[in-house]
């Protein structure tokens, strides 16, 4: 009989859920409405009649409880923000008396006192909590809320009740003239912190777009240059690369993608639709696990997935050892099994950078 | 025998041809990670969970395995203490 820590637990059965398509990792976008109002967010929708077509608890709990029949070990609640979807600690509650290993995403606004306890008698396996600024004025600019002040105290509260906190900071050109400082911050909590080096396209009816608040390269990669000197990994909990360490399976095939995405993980999003990861694009794969049920439609992503030519350009890529085809990196040409050049392009050039640097220190 | 108090706050899950025993509820806290049990562990598991005797336990050990009593009475003994030292049972 062993006993072993969640992250040996979800590392030991990682591979094995893989080899027998099994969901054991699902994410569950509770809604795309938000208290803050982020200028790069995919997500977040601000019509007020989206209220009426978002799921209900009910409708969550049925759904989880299908995707735990089927083997869901972990899961994600994410949003929007899902700390204000109106079930949210239903939903939470209904995970954690279910065994389930539960990770939430919030921008820590409703992170209060009360919030607190409940997370200290119930805790989560990780609480990611987004960092967007290092004053009022810096998080004005980037999510329309002077949220600073009570962010940070209910980052310190929930650190203090001895929470496994992990600080979430999203570089983009609206945080720019104070992307360093805000990682300096975040140091200063002594927790793990995540510098996002990936933007994606929001979806279409957010109204907003990547280019809007898109960074140059050189940008960057100097953000990413001043991470390394602060924290001492990409994650700086490690546990990104103690997963991928113990992925056993090639970078490249015919069929099937890298990722767990749809091989072993499936994402659920506001409206109800299953996804194989939360901003996968639809017209590649996407099921309907409220009207046909959740096994049908684990089967159809999964099928999907598992069969999914990799674009004929990636076996001839000089980078094909180290790049791995992301359909949502490549959105409008996924689902015809196409790279889009700009984004080859950008990563090829960050690679050279990458290179340079190596062989300068 | 006497009767086990078994830890209700725990639950066991069978995937990927695994026998995992995992926190619920309150025990999330201080338990924080996941037991792994054999085929035998996991049946003796579920059997003081339902609220089995010791004795009844292994006469289901019996039942399911090509085992003496007196084997799987040993065998429900050392699951029973190794569930205590992870304090699944009281």
């Amino acid at each position: 009989m062993d006993k072993l820590p969640y992250r040996e637990f979800l590392a030991m059965i990682q591979e094995k859920a893989r080899e027998a398509d099994i969901p054991w990792s699902g994410s569950f976008e509770l809604t795309p409405l938000c208290n803050l109002d982020c200028k790069m967010c995919y997500v977040h929708l601000q019509d007020p009649s989206v209220r009426h077509r978002m799921l209900s608890g009910e409708q969550w709990l049925t759904l989880i409880q299908q995707a735990i029949d089927e083997g869901m070990m972990e899961a994600l609640l994410t949003g929007g923000e899902a700390m204000t979807h109106p079930a949210f600690w239903d939903i939470y509650m209904y995970l954690i008396n279910h065994g389930i290993v539960t990770q939430v995403k919030t921008n820590g606004l409703l992170l209060n006192e009360e919030a607190i306890k409940r997370f200290q008698q119930f805790p989560p396996y990780k609480l990611d909590i987004s960092l967007y600024g290092c004053d009022s004025e810096s998080y004005v600019a980037v999510t329309g809320v002077d949220a600073y002040e009570q962010v940070v105290r209910n980052i310190r509260m929930a650190i203090d009740a001895g929470l496994h906190i992990q600080i979430m900071i999203t570089p983009s050109s609206y945080m720019s003239p104070w992307t360093e400082r805000v990682m300096q911050l975040a140091k200063s909590f002594y927790v793990s912190v995540m510098v996002n080096d990936t933007l994606f396209e929001p979806h279409d009816n957010t109204g907003r777009k990547k280019a809007d608040f898109d960074i140059p390269l050189e940008e960057e990669l100097k953000i990413q240059e001043k991470r390394k000197k602060l924290f001492s990994s990409r994650y700086s909990t490690g546990d990104h690369e103690f997963f991928m360490k113990r992925r056993n399976r090639p970078v490249l095939s015919d069929k099937g993608l890298f990722c767990d995405a749809g091989r072993s993980g499936f994402a659920v999003n506001w409206d109800g639709v299953m996804v194989p990861c939360l901003s996968f694009p639809r017209d590649v794969v996407c099921a309907y696990p409220l009207c046909d049920g959740f096994r049908q439609a684990w089967n159809e992503v999964n099928e999907a997935m598992k069969n999914y030519e990799v674009p004929k350009a990636c076996h001839h890529c000089e980078l094909n050892d180290k790049c791995h085809y992301c359909p949502v990196h490549h959105q409008k040409l996924a689902a015809r099994h196409q790279c889009d050049p700009d984004y080859c392009n950008y990563l090829k050039a960050k690679y050279k950078v990458f290179q340079k640097i190596e062989k300068e220190n | 025998m006497s009767e086990l108090q078994m830890n209700k706050d725990f639950v066991l899950r069978r995937v990927c041809g695994l026998n995992v025993v995992l926190p619920t509820g309150a025990n999330v806290k201080d338990f924080g990670g996941a037991l792994n049990l054999n085929d035998t562990g996991a049946l003796i598991f579920e059997q003081l969970q339902a609220g089995k005797t010791v004795e009844e336990t292994a006469t289901a050990l019996v039942a399911a395995y090509d085992v003496t009593l007196e084997t799987a009475l040993a065998d429900v003994q050392e699951t029973i203490e190794s569930l205590r030292e992870a304090g699944v049972v009281a």
